[in-house]
């Protein structure tokens, strides 16, 4: 685009980079506690210190951070059009129904997470209301590491309604797209 | 109602979604979802939240990120063309000669790095300029690229054993070792056959008039030694036990960026755009794995996948029949999705029916790996073919002829596994010794 971006505009493409950007934090920050892990385990086996055997709950504290980077990062990978679909189809057919098929899976996607939203919502919810904890040595609350669930969901369903609106309005508009 | 009503409107609903280009992570969790709501009595919304976060934060999914950022890193570190010069000067005596580089280079980058496009992509832009220009034969030098670029999905560490591991609940690092054999025989058949090609005809493979000596040679190779002593570190590691595929991923990654620091080719906006891109394809590939997973539990309370293993085994098929009625199936299934896909949508259906066909569920994943493998490469949707047709600009069904060649190869290499299952079961066999 080549004017100036709208200040809603910019706001939403500072979520997006927000969540990308604490995704691959989270990335590194598994890489190097694993690191730690593996250097620790070495140095109890090849060196004569008292060290304690590991860092406590290091897998599930890794496993969590997995999952908040996969989830924060769904929108922004949406938006960069890193999730796979197939094509083959839809490129064969005139652009009109194109346009429509776009804006139909466009309608499908937001819909169905905007389900896996409110259900998130839900989990964590449920998991604050029963105290739930991990079942690692360090228990951790479980609704701390879903939330990053739910949010990514939401900046998921973000993106689908962004890029739902910037069709529609092409499409009745017919100008050019946002 | 019927199994067979429930299985074909399910999967009809799931075609649709497919062609109509509703994201394959999107898609598999909507046709489970479906599948609960419409065919069962659990509440669709609570299984799809638990489900989601269930399999989002396993410690052995952990490993995905870890190695797809690994790659990611050497991906950007002048590998490619560290690999021609490494490796030219040792193959100008072989039969096919610098045709080798692509063969090699691929299965060593495949190696460092879990995927047949990366590979592709990596090797051949330095391989196919270099070998075009010297006037190799172009059938085979787009040939060899793309069969030898499908290696990175076998040899670990490999993207695609992840997931399989990870929907099916088999050892990672069991699946890593099993697939060292059967990725070092396609390496074996991929140079066998341009051994065979340049005695057949001589004319076509030009001179080379570079000869080194020894040590000129292994000097020039020099830079290749590191990235030799990654691969054996990372290998190693996993076959005597000394780490988790997922420990062996982010020492890895550390020592990535070493190697890339010593070579000069490190710098923060690098560094940057490995990490965001490994963040956005492990998100990618982590959306398909969850939402698969949402499938195989609605599948599981429709009881679809034990029935139909079930009606399979009342048919008395021998194991091979089957075999090759799923061969056929994947490859076809194969044109249409890209390999993870097809792995995390039918080891969520046919999982328990490769059970009660008394197929081990660790050989079947490498089998399984093997024809995906043949399906990057079969138009009319070949990752692999994509990523060279952006690299050479040539015709798709150009490349897709060049690499027939090598999809019969792949055949024969089935073949191989399922006439000596040893060839997959013997190294993870004697690592649990």
């Amino acid at each position: 685009m080549s004017e100036r971006a709208s200040p809603l505009r910019r706001a939403i493409n500072l979520i997006y980079g927000i969540a990308l950007y604490t995704a691959g934090v989270l990335i590194c920050l598994i890489c190097l506690l694993v690191t730690a892990q593996v250097a620790l385990n070495a140095a109890t086996r090849f060196l004569p210190l008292d060290l304690p055997p590991s860092i406590p709950s290091y897998a599930e504290i890794a496993g969590f951070m997995l999952a908040g980077a996969t989830f924060l990062a769904l929108g922004p990978t949406l938006k960069a059009g890193g999730h796979v679909r197939i094509t083959l189809f839809t490129q064969r057919i005139s652009e009109n129904t194109a346009n429509f098929f776009s804006i139909a899976v466009l309608l499908v996607g937001s819909v169905f997470t905007a389900f896996a939203f409110v259900f998130a919502g839900y989990l964590v919810f449920e998991s604050i209301e029963f105290g739930d904890k991990s079942y690692g040595s360090v228990k951790i609350s479980l609704w701390i590491p879903q939330l990053t669930m739910f949010i990514g969901l939401g900046i998921m369903l973000l993106a689908f309604m962004d890029d739902l609106v910037v069709a529609l309005v092409a499409q009745f508009k017919g100008g050019s797209r946002a | 109602m019927s199994d067979p009503f429930i299985a074909l409107s399910l999967l009809a609903l799931l075609f649709v979604l497919l062609a109509a280009g509703v994201w394959v992570g999107l898609s598999l969790g909507i046709v489970g979802v479906a599948a609960i709501f419409l065919f069962t009595n659990a509440p669709a919304g609570q299984v799809l939240a638990t489900t989601f976060w269930g399999h989002s934060h396993s410690w052995a999914l952990t490993a995905l990120p870890l190695f797809i950022f690994m790659g990611e890193i050497l991906l950007r570190s002048r590998m490619g063309k560290d690999m021609f010069s490494g490796l030219s000067p040792w193959l100008t005596r072989v039969p096919g000669k610098l045709l080798h580089v692509n063969v090699l280079g691929c299965a060593i980058f495949a190696a460092v790095s879990g995927s047949s496009a990366a590979t592709a992509a990596t090797i051949g832009r330095m391989t196919v300029p270099e070998l075009t220009e010297r006037g190799y034969p172009k059938s085979l030098v787009l040939g060899t690229l793309a069969g030898s670029a499908t290696l990175g999905l076998l040899i670990p560490p490999s993207i695609i054993l992840i997931v399989y591991g990870v929907a099916t609940e088999q050892s990672i690092a069991r699946l890593f070792i099993a697939g060292v054999v059967p990725g070092l025989l396609l390496v074996v058949l991929f140079a066998a056959y341009v051994v065979i090609r340049a005695l057949l005809s001589p004319a076509s493979i030009p001179m080379e008039t570079m000869n080194l000596k020894f040590w000129a040679r292994l000097k020039a190779s020099a830079s290749l030694i590191p990235v030799g002593l990654l691969i054996l570190a990372v290998i190693g590691s996993i076959y005597t036990g000394l780490a988790s595929p997922t420990d062996a991923a982010a020492v890895g990654v550390v020592f990535a960026i070493i190697l890339s620091v010593l070579n000069g080719s490190f710098s923060i906006s690098m560094f940057r755009e490995a990490l965001l891109s490994a963040t956005k394809t492990s998100c990618m590939i982590a959306l398909i794995l969850i939402s698969a997973a949402v499938l195989s539990v609605a599948m599981g309370f429709t009881g679809i996948p034990r029935n139909l293993a079930s009606w399979i085994g009342e048919m008395g098929l021998s194991p091979y029949v089957l075999l090759i009625a799923l061969t056929g199936f994947f490859i076809v299934l194969g044109c249409f999705l890209d390999g993870i896909s097809v792995v995390v949508l039918t080891t969520s259906i046919i999982m328990p029916l490769i059970k009660t066909a008394g197929i081990d569920p660790l050989w079947f994943g490498i089998y399984l790996v093997i024809v995906v493998e043949m399906s990057q490469i079969t138009p009319p949707v070949g990752f692999n073919l994509f990523v060279i047709q952006g690299l050479t600009g040539e015709n798709i069904l150009t490349i897709a002829k060049a690499a027939f060649p090598f999809f019969l190869l792949m055949v024969l290499a089935v073949v191989s596994i399922t006439a000596f299952p040893e060839i997959v079961t013997t190294l993870p066999t004697a690592m649990t010794r």
